[in-house]
């Protein structure tokens, strides 16, 4: 038995003047080594728990804390933050706000220039994690010209050279990229495996964690109501829905699959698992018969709303952001524009608008060119949703955010009080109506600011990175909005680098590459072409990757996009 | 993307080499001698000397633009007020003519009141530029180290060289709030002064309750790395005067006390006019 390193008895803890408790009789031991993910909804406690391993939880914020923290042998109510930073390294889900120094070296060794260690010492140890870490030579770079994922392997680094107890990461994927993910999945499993760090991990990447973890906690309202390893934790999905966690692809297509009958042994939680497991998935091809057929949305309109004709845009600095891009997008069009960070999708939807002009080439939109108008006027008709809620919240109601600018433009108050009654109900917004935007979630107060933009009745709606940042329940629910939206006739964009969430959802796939169109189809056979997807470093949904590897024509023909789609298949062929 | 960080100058000076102390010393020097002169001649030599120091280090002629251009409304009510109504105007250099309803005959713009106007505008442009000098030209951590080592505490260095950090994190937010007022439909340029204030103050909101946020983060994050705020702590890379921080230093204090001996004794860089 090896090394128990961190106990957690009876843990209930309150913040100040609130009157729920954001942690109920929590009670988690971790042993040395091993790798524990913790899931489950936002609100469910998980970034408090990570606080109370460091003592920030209580020391910093007060409140009523009930149980014990232990870790080492320290106690975490009787020893400051600053001491306890020594046992446990934080890494944070804000990148930018984490990092402190001018220079990479520098954010490295700031911890442990307070911790009293010796110059010598403190230069081994750096260069030795940045070593472990890969940022080897951006020693003398400033923090803010890395990338995202080199950015939070920095946050690790910084973390890792006071060789602690207990790595720690809160949601360090959240705000990355896939790539940048990707990065920050393999280095954190190399330190885990290779190095025998031991690790607690908040995180929503299902696929990720099914393959790293030993065990995954499912907190829900502050307690405890899992512990398990990936392979038993992933096994009830209607357990795991209701308390907002997300089942990898393929255990879910499994489920669907076999639902009703007895499925032999256990559903798989890997890709690999799954693909040992095709014997079943055939047996049960071979019972069905005819092929699915798999509903595609309606046919929509020939009126191109935006065209670019040879769209060129360089920002300031030089960087050649899109090169020569040609797209019509229709009226009742539902698309999703997909690709790596600086693939140009951002810029590309800030012309629709008119935030940007293009360097040459045209952008009309309504066959207006952009140029002819200011971002204002355009956005009566083009409502654009930025990524950010908090930036876009400026009164202190539900009801008079969504009121804000109508009135600012001149409208008579009576027509605006109906407008903003009409958006509210349309959103579901009414119960709130009173309420200060800050109090709500951060998917509700998302929905306020849609409710803003749709009380203008734009005919277009863009929505940029709507999913970055929410939980499962969360993106869901505001991919649900959109798509009540497209179906009362509004033309929708959504920027995402989320592929897995689209099904359902969008019907004609965008992707970009290095500000090029690299494909523009329907939903189905774009997330089927696997090595565009490639080209331009997006991962394929586990579900698409499953059904190529299967090997079997008939499944790879009907180009199944959700475990239900594949269970029918499965049950139909 | 805006930047999140300060702009920084990465070319080396003679300047930006200088000992963060002595680029401290020489900031406090040209802020006080500029009040201690009344003369506009010396605090003219003043400014061009910082003005040179300026353009040594490479911070651009757009910068210092910037800041003039940003400046000169208030520049001009500074000059017109203190040349209408300063009392030590005597030689007049313009009226209002005579036939003028109410004013006509009374009112004069005196040559005095200019020159005293001017004496204000350098005594606010110096420091103005002399500040961004030190800062553009030193990292934040040097700094607020440097700022140790002259024995102000260790906690308001850094809280002062967070503050630092902030102030290009709430220039971004700005643009990025104001974007979002846009895309409600509302064009901030095209209204008038009276209209826009409204639209302005509601920028507060999302802005305080942001910063805040960061500023929680922040605080959460140092605590974590395990800063305390004690000075008993390790600095790798410590400072070390050079020759020419010497040179530069003895300079800066005989000109200090040279400045402060000739103006209370021979009453050099008195008011003139």
């Amino acid at each position: 038995m090896s090394k128990q390193i961190l106990s957690i008895e009876d843990l209930s803890y309150r913040y100040p003047k609130t009157a729920e408790f954001s942690l109920h009789d929590v009670s988690l031991r971790i042993s040395e080594g091993e790798f524990v993910a913790v899931m489950g909804s936002t609100g469910a406690g998980k970034t408090t728990l990570c606080l109370a391993l460091n003592g920030i939880v209580p020391h910093f914020y007060g409140g009523d804390f009930f149980g014990s923290v232990r870790v080492g042998a320290m106690d975490t109510v009787d020893h400051p933050t600053h001491e306890l930073a020594r046992q446990v390294g934080m890494v944070f889900q804000d990148i930018d706000m984490q990092l402190t120094a001018p220079t990479v070296a520098s954010e490295v060794a700031f911890p442990l220039e307070n911790l009293c260690f010796p110059v010598d010492e403190i230069n081994r140890r750096v260069s030795a994690a940045l070593e472990a870490l890969r940022l080897k030579g951006l020693e003398e770079k400033h923090p803010h010209q890395l990338s995202g994922g080199q950015k939070q392997r920095l946050a690790i680094a910084a973390a890792l050279a006071i060789r602690p107890t207990l790595l720690v990461l809160d949601e360090p994927t959240s705000q990355l990229d896939p790539v940048g993910a990707e990065e920050v999945f393999r280095v954190t499993r190399r330190l885990n495996q290779d190095h025998g760090i031991t690790v607690i991990m908040v995180s929503h990447a299902s696929e990720e964690l099914a393959e790293y973890a030993d065990r995954i906690v499912l907190l829900s309202r502050g307690r405890l109501e899992a512990d398990k390893p990936p392979s038993d934790f992933f096994q009830d999905i209607d357990f795991l829905l209701e308390h907002g966690v997300r089942p990898p692809a393929v255990t879910a297509a499994f489920s669907c699959a076999f639902r009703g009958s007895s499925f032999p042994g256990r559903y798989p939680v890997t890709l690999a698992e799954a693909l040992e497991q095709r014997a079943s998935v055939l047996s049960k091809l071979e019972a069905g018969s005819t092929s699915a057929s798999i509903a595609d949305g309606p046919v929509h309109s020939d009126e191109i709303v935006i065209r670019t004709r040879d769209l060129h845009f360089s920002y300031e600095d030089g960087t050649e952001a899109l090169r020569g891009l040609s797209v019509d997008i229709r009226r009742g069009d539902y698309v999703a524009i997909v690709g790596q960070n600086g693939a140009g999708k951002s810029t590309l939807i800030r012309h629709f608008v008119g935030l940007l002009n293009p360097s040459s080439g045209a952008v009309e939109v309504f066959d207006r060119n952009t140029q002819d108008y200011d971002v204002s006027t355009i956005a009566q008709r083009v409502g654009y949703v930025s990524q950010n809620p908090d930036n876009q919240i400026f009164t202190d109601s539900v009801r008079s955010e969504v009121g804000y600018a109508l009135l600012r433009l001149g409208m008579p108050k009576d027509q605006v009080a109906a407008r903003v009654e009409q958006s509210l109900e349309e959103l579901d917004l009414g119960d709130v109506a009173g309420m200060h935007p800050v109090t709500l979630s951060k998917a509700d107060r998302s929905r306020v600011v849609i409710a803003a933009i749709l009380a203008m009745k734009p005919e277009i709606l863009i929505f940029d990175e709507p999913t970055t940042g929410q939980d499962y329940q969360g993106s869901k629910a505001i991919l649900e909005l959109t798509r009540e939206l497209w179906r009362a006739g509004k033309t929708i964009i959504v920027v995402t680098h989320h592929l897995y969430l689209l099904p359902g959802f969008a019907e004609r796939l965008l992707v970009m590459g290095k500000g090029r169109l690299l494909s523009d189809s329907n939903l189905r056979s774009g997330l089927y072409a696997t090595a565009t997807l490639e080209e331009t470093y997006l991962n394929p949904p586990q579900l698409v990757r499953f059904v190529e590897s299967f090997g079997d024509e008939a499944l790879e023909k009907s180009q199944p996009l959700t475990p239900d789609e594949l269970a029918l298949t499965m049950a139909a062929d | 993307m805006p930047s999140m960080y300060i702009e920084r100058i990465s070319r080396p000076s003679l300047f930006s080499r200088l000992d963060v102390r002595v680029k401290l010393f020489i900031m406090f020097l040209a802020s006080t001698l500029i009040f201690v002169w009344e003369s506009v001649i010396y605090q003219c030599a003043m400014f061009l000397v910082a003005l040179g120091l300026a353009l040594s280090a490479h911070i651009g002629p757009r910068y210092i633009r910037r800041l003039v251009i940003t400046m000169i409304p208030f520049m001009l009510l500074v000059l017109l007020i203190h040349g209408l109504f300063n009392p030590q105007g005597q030689r007049v250099i313009a009226s209002v003519p005579e036939w003028v309803p109410l004013l006509g005959g009374r009112v004069s713009l005196y040559w005095e009141g200019l020159v005293f106007g001017g004496m204000v505008l350098f005594r606010i442009l110096t420091p103005l530029l002399v500040l961004p000098l030190v800062v553009m030209t030193t990292d934040v951590n040097d700094l607020m180290l440097g700022l140790v080592k002259i024995r102000v505490p260790y906690k308001v260095a850094y809280v002062f060289s967070v503050g630092l950090r902030f102030v290009p994190f709430i220039f971004s937010e700005i643009s990025t709030i104001t974007e979002a007022q846009r895309l409600r439909g509302l064009a901030i340029e095209k209204m008038g002064f009276i209209k826009r204030i409204p639209v302005f103050a509601s920028l507060a909101v999302p802005l305080i309750l942001g910063a805040l946020v960061k500023a929680q983060t922040l605080e959460i994050a140092l605590q974590s790395k395990a800063f305390s705020g004690s000075a008993q702590r390790t600095f790798t890379n410590d400072f070390r005067m050079r020759r020419i921080d010497y040179l530069a230093l003895a300079s800066g204090v005989v000109l200090f006390f040279g400045a402060i001996l000739t103006r209370v004794l021979l009453n050099w860089g008195a008011f003139v006019s």
